[in-house]
């Protein structure tokens, strides 16, 4: 223990490494399609 | 290299979810963070699309994520306290050097590269249309990467030499204060920049050899047009090597940690100048140390100066001199108008643990409390908003004889205030738990602040400068013996 809250206990169940990167890859796919959309409309 | 994962895993956990365990609420900010970042880089580039010549747009979603990511990375308070945790973790734990620097590598690069791809990725795609050529999508990630890095490690040179010289707390300022202007001046620039993007660079608002030296410039020549700009890449190379020497040199967080300068700077000579006994002169210390120290107190005093700030400079571009008098005279009496807030914010602060420190002196009486808390507020706070503004009147072309006696006017005004607002004090400075605090009554503050604010349009419009004079050697006298007052 180093008395620090940040660094204490275990990783809360509801701390998932996995979900986050996922939700973040997530975020980029959708960011890039919506980039494409975008380009494409506005050289059409 | 379990161990290697293990430490990665652990540091991204505390990048993820450290900021919500501290402030208890659930999700990640970082995520958060990167949503943002990824969206708003999408609506500039979708804005600048299709007008903005490749370079220049290249150049300016460059500018944009490697600004928003040093934003981000100075802005984080608790280094100190984590380099500590670290600490801790590694000198404990069987990892060998190399694993060490291994995982360190990896944790960095891979938290670089999850919050600057959301934002390089938009203006990547964007520019691969612009130019024709899919793999600029590719060369502007691992550009955008790059100059995120290079102005992490620039920035990271400059608080770590601070660290060296001045110890972590003074490191941790500078990165506040480093990340307050890379957010205003930086936006600003950006504002001002960005209208005269497809002009070229003789056309922007700032002077050439400024713009031609930014490594954003030099990476988007390489990304639009790689072949034809390879002493381009060269350049960031050798800057990125030459930053990574400076590093080395001036050492990590953790050969800093711990050391603390305790060197006597002007503001705790002239409290111990004024103070007239041993305790006030303690709490006065405590007081004005705490001052600046507390973030809570840090965040909600500092705004109320953008204000009078903004009206001196305002007042410096004045039309007629008479208006700009005025108008000076009324900006410098807010310092004066503001102290009550100040007082009412002292009391709470984030340990209120430190109370039992004062709970030990039997001298620590109520009187002396606000006897140092009323030199405190005068060191700390009066005196250098006066002299800064005093600076920025002379610079600013304003005629010496009136700014100088102006000037005294109103820190002594502001002086003598101070000794009756610090009367409202119930408790020690910075004891008080934050939660539950009692309204602040604001009921005399409107009456007080006219009563300043016609002083100051009396003072310029009726006065001739001998009595103004009189005005300036007089109350910083009568402040000055107030505060030599035993309590």
């Amino acid at each position: 223990m180093t008395g620090r809250p940040d660094l204490d206990g275990p990783t809360r169940p509801q701390e998932s490494l996995r979900r986050e990167l996922f939700a973040i890859g997530f975020v980029y796919a959708m960011s890039a399609m919506l980039t494409l959309l975008v380009g494409w409309l506005s050289m059409a | 290299m379990n161990a290697v994962r293990s430490l990665v895993g652990a540091w991204l956990v505390l990048d993820f979810f450290g900021e919500s365990r501290r402030s208890r609420s659930p999700g990640s900010t970082l995520t958060t963070t990167i949503f943002t970042q990824s969206f708003l880089a999408l609506v500039l580039a979708a804005l600048l699309f299709p007008e903005t010549p490749p370079t220049a747009f290249a150049a300016a979603a460059l500018c944009f994520s490697t600004l928003l990511d040093s934003v981000a990375g100075l802005g984080e308070t608790a280094t100190t306290a984590r380099a500590r945790a670290d600490a801790v973790l590694l000198h404990t734990s069987p990892v060998a050097a190399w694993q060490r620097v291994a995982a360190r590598c990896l944790h960095g690069s891979f938290r670089l590269v999850l919050c600057t791809v959301g934002m390089a990725l938009p203006p990547g795609i964007l520019l691969a249309m612009l130019t024709g050529d899919a793999w600029a999508v590719a060369r502007h990630l691992v550009a955008a990467c790059a100059c995120s890095a290079l102005a992490g490690a620039a920035f990271t040179v400059v608080v770590q030499v601070a660290a060296r010289l001045r110890g972590p707390d003074a490191a941790a300022l500078l990165s506040g204060t480093l990340r307050a202007l890379a957010l205003g001046v930086g936006l600003m620039a950006f504002a001002l920049g960005i209208r005269h993007l497809d002009e070229g660079i003789g056309a922007m608002p700032f002077p050439a050899w400024v713009v031609e030296n930014l490594p954003m410039l030099w990476a988007a020549r390489a990304v639009v047009a790689p072949a034809a700009n390879l002493d381009a890449v060269v350049l960031l190379a050798a800057t990125g090597m030459a930053l990574l020497l400076l590093l080395r040199l001036v050492g990590d967080a953790e050969s800093a940690r711990g050391r603390r300068r305790s060197s006597k700077g002007l503001a705790d000579r002239l409290e111990a100048l004024l103070a007239a006994d041993p305790v006030t002169r303690g709490l006065a210390n405590f007081t004005g140390v705490m001052l600046w120290r507390n973030p809570g107190f840090r965040s909600r005093a500092l705004p109320l100066f953008g204000v009078p700030a903004a009206m001196v400079l305002l007042g410096l571009r004045g039309a007629t001199d008479a208006e700009r008098e005025l108008f000076l005279a009324v900006a410098l009496q807010f310092p004066a108008v503001y102290l009550p807030f100040l007082v009412a914010l002292l009391p709470r602060g984030e340990q209120p643990e430190a109370a039992w420190v004062f709970a030990q002196g039997p001298d620590t009486t109520l009187a002396r409390v606000r006897q140092a808390a009323h030199i405190a507020l005068c060191v700390r706070v009066l005196l250098p908003l006066h002299t800064l503004a005093l600076a920025a009147m002379l610079v600013g072309g304003v005629d010496p004889w009136f700014a100088l006696p102006l000037s005294l006017t109103s820190l002594g005004t502001a002086a003598v205030l101070a000794r009756f607002q610090a009367r409202a004090l119930q408790h020690v400075p910075f004891t008080q738990p934050t939660e539950g605090a009692a309204p602040t009554e604001m009921g005399s503050l409107l009456l007080g602040a006219l009563v300043l604010l016609g002083f100051a349009c009396a003072w310029v419009l009726a006065l001739p400068p001998a009595v103004r004079w009189i005005f300036a050697l007089q109350l910083p006298a009568t402040a000055v013996l107030q505060l030599r007052a035993r309590a």
